[in-house]
Formats: structure tokens, C-alpha cells, sequence
């Protein structure tokens, strides 16, 4: 019985944290393309430089 | 071509034996000129070549040679047959996938084939391939390989490029599209994403930062991919001694420390043993960031192009444990591809590498070169060389050499708990090559494996010039210049930078 109460709570947190990590997944994509086009972003500054290089 | 002045002791002088450097001074010494290559390490090929371990064979970096025609275009122009030189075997299948829930498939050579495969594992996968592969054969990335021999340096080679009309033509690769959201569009399995995702590391960076073009890559390995009979060393070998048979010379343990100039004009090279070597001709095989960083003088090296080369990142450094086993159990191919799927692909990235800690997780690409070539191995045994993402610099101030065998232990852990893959009982010999390893041994500039990244705006024209903006008489080539790290590409940049040469010393005569 204690056993089972103990693993109750933790099944839940396993649920939860699996869920979490599925929403996060399915975001990723999305906070990922921003994350590309600003790493673009930040390079242009520097395209002058490394073109006469 | 005329050989130049007699107060040279060469026309032309090398830095570094690279696949590149290799390439121009085997072009150029058939085209009658003395040439000398001088590199810091005891054999040539930087990382493409081989090192043996007792009874085994292992590689020391690339392990698979693509575009097959970008060899065989050198050894055309100096009037020899490739064939002679190099025996390149077929590897079929491509790549063996096994995902962490143990699911094995694999990637024949044949696209037709290849789209049965993904089509068994469910349909989307299979429509998803077809849709994949007509945009890989149709679009401007399928005639890549013509385009291997041709510079790129600025806008009026961009512009030939566009109005020649025996150019590649076809659909511009996406640029403003990751090499993630690409590969998402034809594919939704995960084991899939996470086996072709490897390829992101091949330009240099994770599925999120690449560009999307980099996620057709894995087509053109279904043009063929090959091993060179006797090793990788066996590629530059074949190379440098049809390079020795035009009476070039190669100079090993010779390492160069700086370029010696007269005004603007590089005359030569100064050893670091104090010998000055002059020639007509200089033609840097290293790092860009080493060779105007280090080895030009200060003054020559003017603050924008200081900031220039500050502004250009690494691509990515990697371990690789290399094993000898004894039997094949858990390999049925050359390349496996163990996968935790696309995500960990980003989160080794993000969470690992950039924060100076071993991957932890997220993939392992294996190597089984013994299967295409058994001689590298005793009878019923292999060499496994496994590759997995690692910074040069770790955080905390630890040092590689103190956590190699932590290191080893963590790559043999995922192989058993993730995969259930168990080889320490068949392991007779082991050893492991970190970031600065291969910056020590095979001269690696910070063990980055493709050199420059290679993303949208630090390509083709975008990186630095083949024909030295900084000095006359001193051409790059090699994976910093235009065309990046790998094998075609090296060897694409040494024919350009030859053709480079030889263009200017006809004018110049």
C-alpha cells in the first residue's frame, strides 16, 4: 500500500513531464525557424567584411 | 608554363598536405612547375588518412569519399587514370539506422529501393521520399558536383556562373529555410529525421542552424558513396604520388611559421626550424584564421580583416572512439547511424556543446570500414570508429586528456542502455581521439572537423578568397575557402586555386 502511494504521485510527475516534454517538442520547431532566421540576422552586420575577404 | 627565376628554390611552395593543397601542387607540377609542399605533421592527407593500432586500421577523421567525378577531374588533367592510382569500393547500404527503440532499417544506394524501405516503415515516410528525392534531382542542388571546379569569389563569378549556358540550371536551394523545417517537410518519422539530420554537422552546425539546402545532402550520397582499398589514407596517397611522379616534392615534419613578404608579395615561407624557403608562389592548405592570424605579419593584416575572420565561426569539433572487435554482431553495414531522433540532434547543440560539455546523448555515428575493405582488420574481426559531437573547449577548466577514459566509458554506456548494442567484451583494442587530438596529430586548426561553418552567409563568396585579398602571389585553398570542409570540396578548391595559378603566372610571364 505504501509502495503503491508512493508510486502514484510519481507516475503522475512522469505523465506530466512527459507531456511537457511533448509540448515542448511540438514548439520547437516553430521558436527554432526565429532562432534561424536571427542567427542570419546577426551575421549581416558582418557581410561587407567577410565578402572583401 | 615556365619554370620562374633560379634565386627560387621552388615556384610554387605549399603549406599544408592536405587533400587541397595536394590537389594544386599535383596540377601545377604537371604543368611544369617546381613545387614544394611543407607540412607539420609526419603524413600527409590532414584528415583523411589512416593510423594503425596494433592488427587494426582506423581512420583518423573522413570516412567515406562522395562525387566520385571531382576525383577522377584531377587525375583527368594531369592525363593519368584514376583507376591506377586509387581502387574505390562501393558501400551498399548507404546507412544502417537503429533507433533507441531498437528498430533497425536501411538506406540502400538505390533511391527506388530506398523509398520501398521508408515505405514499409509507413506510408507518409514513402510519399514523403519520393516528394524528397524529385526535389533533389530536379532542383540546382542535383548538378552540384558540376559546379565543384568552378570559383566563386565575388559577384562577376556568380554572374558567369548565372548567364553560362552549360550552367546547372534548376530551382534555387531554400536559404531562408533551415535544414530542420526542410527535412520536416517531407519527413515525419522520427527515426528518419534523426538518421538524415546527421548530415546538418557536415556544414557545420545543428538541424536548427543549417540551411535547408544542407538537408538534400544525404540524396547526393545515392549517386554513390566509396571507401578507398587499403584505408582513407589511400585517397591522398594516390594523389601525392602521381604529384612525386611530376617531380613535386613533399617535405613532412616541416612545419611552416610564418609567410615571408616583400611589400605586398608573398616570396616564400620561413620554417620553424629557421630555414627560409623562397618561391615565386605561396599557396596556404591551413586554417584562414592560422594563416593570416599567425603566420603573416601583423602589419599586413589590417583591423577589417581582423574582424572579418573574428566574425567567421568553426564548424563543429567531435570524439571518436575507435575500437578493434572481435566478430560483427550488431553491425550490418559500414555506416550505422544509432539515433535518439531530430530533437536530441538540436539539444546536444544547445545544451551540450556550446555550454563546453560532452554530448550527452542524442547520437552516435558509427563506422565499419572493415566491412567494405576486410584487410583493415584481422580475419572475423572489425574497426569501429565512433563519432559523436564534443567541444574543443570544455567548461570548468577541465582538460581532455583527464576525462578520456570518462569519455570512452559514457560512449560505450549509450551504445548499452540506449540501443542495447554490448561490445566491451569483444573490444582488443581501443583508443580515443578528442578535438585536440586531432588538432595535435593531424593538425586540425581547434579540432574543428569541417573547418569554417558553412551557413548561408559564410559560403561561396562569403568566405575568404581564394586569391589573397591581403597578399599577391598567396592563394588559399582547402576547407576555408569557397566549396568548405569534405573531401570533393577540398579537392574542388585545390583545382580552382591551381587554375587560379596558373591564369596569373601566364599573365605575369
Amino acid at each position: 500500500m505504501k509502495n503503491s502511494d508512493q508510486d502514484q504521485p510519481d507516475s503522475r510527475d512522469d505523465d506530466q513531464e512527459l507531456a511537457a516534454k511533448q509540448r515542448a517538442s511540438e514548439r520547437a520547431p516553430k521558436s527554432r525557424r526565429l532562432i534561424y532566421l536571427w542567427s542570419l540576422a546577426r551575421q549581416l552586420p558582418w557581410l561587407i567584411l567577410r565578402y572583401r575577404l | 608554363m615556365s619554370s620562374s627565376a633560379p634565386e627560387c628554390d621552388y615556384d610554387v611552395v605549399v603549406i599544408g598536405a592536405g587533400l587541397g593543397g595536394l590537389t594544386s601542387a599535383g596540377l601545377l607540377a604537371n604543368r611544369g612547375l617546381r613545387v614544394g609542399v611543407f607540412e607539420q605533421a609526419p603524413r600527409i592527407g590532414g584528415c583523411c588518412g589512416s593510423v594503425q593500432s596494433g592488427d587494426y586500421q582506423f581512420d583518423v577523421g573522413a570516412t567515406l569519399v562522395l562525387f566520385l567525378g571531382v576525383i577522377e577531374r584531377y587525375f583527368t588533367s594531369i592525363e593519368r587514370s584514376m583507376s591506377d592510382y586509387i581502387d574505390f569500393l562501393p558501400i551498399d547500404p548507404l546507412l544502417q539506422v537503429v533507433d533507441n527503440e531498437k528498430r533497425r532499417f536501411a538506406v540502400p544506394t538505390s533511391v527506388d529501393e530506398t523509398g520501398k524501405v521508408f515505405g514499409e516503415i509507413c506510408a507518409a515516410s514513402g510519399e514523403g521520399w519520393k516528394r524528397y528525392a524529385e526535389e533533389a534531382s530536379s532542383g540546382l542542388l542535383s548538378s552540384m558536383a558540376d559546379l565543384f571546379a568552378v570559383p566563386m569569389q565575388n559577384f562577376q563569378d556568380a554572374r558567369k556562373i548565372a548567364e553560362d549556358p552549360s550552367s546547372p540550371s534548376g530551382s534555387a536551394p531554400p536559404m531562408l529555410q533551415s535544414f530542420e523545417s526542410t527535412l520536416r517537410s517531407f519527413f515525419k518519422h522520427d527515426s528518419i529525421l534523426g538518421a538524415f539530420s546527421h548530415s546538418s554537422y557536415s556544414v557545420g552546425l545543428p538541424p536548427a542552424l543549417a540551411p535547408g539546402y544542407a538537408a538534400f545532402l544525404n540524396y547526393s550520397e545515392h549517386d554513390g558513396a566509396y571507401y578507398p582499398r587499403g584505408g582513407m589514407k589511400a585517397l591522398p596517397e594516390g594523389i601525392a604520388r602521381a604529384l612525386k611522379e611530376d617531380g613535386g616534392e613533399i617535405h613532412l615534419g616541416a612545419r611552416v611559421e610564418s609567410v615571408l613578404t616583400q611589400g605586398r608579395k608573398a616570396i616564400g615561407v620561413r620554417l620553424a626550424d629557421g630555414r627560409e624557403v623562397r618561391a615565386r608562389v605561396v599557396i596556404g592548405d591551413i586554417n584562414v584564421k592560422a594563416l593570416y592570424g599567425e603566420m603573416l605579419p601583423k602589419d599586413r593584416v589590417p583591423l577589417w580583416a581582423r574582424l572579418a575572420l573574428s566574425s567567421l565561426k568553426l564548424s563543429q569539433s567531435s570524439v571518436m572512439l575507435m575500437l578493434g572487435i572481435e566478430g560483427d554482431e550488431g553491425f550490418d553495414a559500414q555506416n550505422t547511424m544509432f539515433t535518439q531522433g531530430l530533437e536530441p540532434m538540436n539539444r546536444i547543440w544547445f545544451d551540450d556543446y556550446e555550454r563546453g560539455c560532452p554530448s550527452q546523448g542524442g547520437y552516435l555515428f558509427a563506422s565499419v570500414p572493415s566491412f567494405t575493405d576486410p584487410s583493415l582488420a584481422p580475419p572475423g574481426h572489425h574497426v569501429v570508429h565512433l563519432h559523436t559531437l564534443a567541444p574543443y573547449n570544455l567548461a570548468g577548466g577541465r582538460n581532455w586528456d583527464d576525462i578520456r577514459d570518462e569519455e570512452a566509458e559514457r560512449i560505450l554506456n549509450f551504445l548499452e542502455a540506449d540501443f542495447g548494442l554490448f561490445l566491451r567484451d569483444r573490444i582488443r583494442c581501443m583508443r580515443l581521439s578528442t578535438p585536440v587530438d586531432l588538432e595535435r596529430d593531424v593538425g586540425l586548426f581547434r579540432g574543428a572537423l569541417y573547418d569554417l561553418e558553412s551557413g548561408p552567409l559564410s559560403t561561396s563568396m562569403f568566405r575568404p578568397r581564394m586569391r589573397s585579398s591581403l597578399l599577391d602571389h598567396l592563394y588559399l585553398t582547402g576547407a576555408s575557402v569557397h566549396l568548405g570542409g569534405g573531401i570533393p570540396t577540398c579537392i574542388g578548391s585545390g583545382i580552382i586555386a591551381a587554375d587560379m595559378v596558373t591564369e596569373d603566372w601566364d599573365r605575369e610571364s
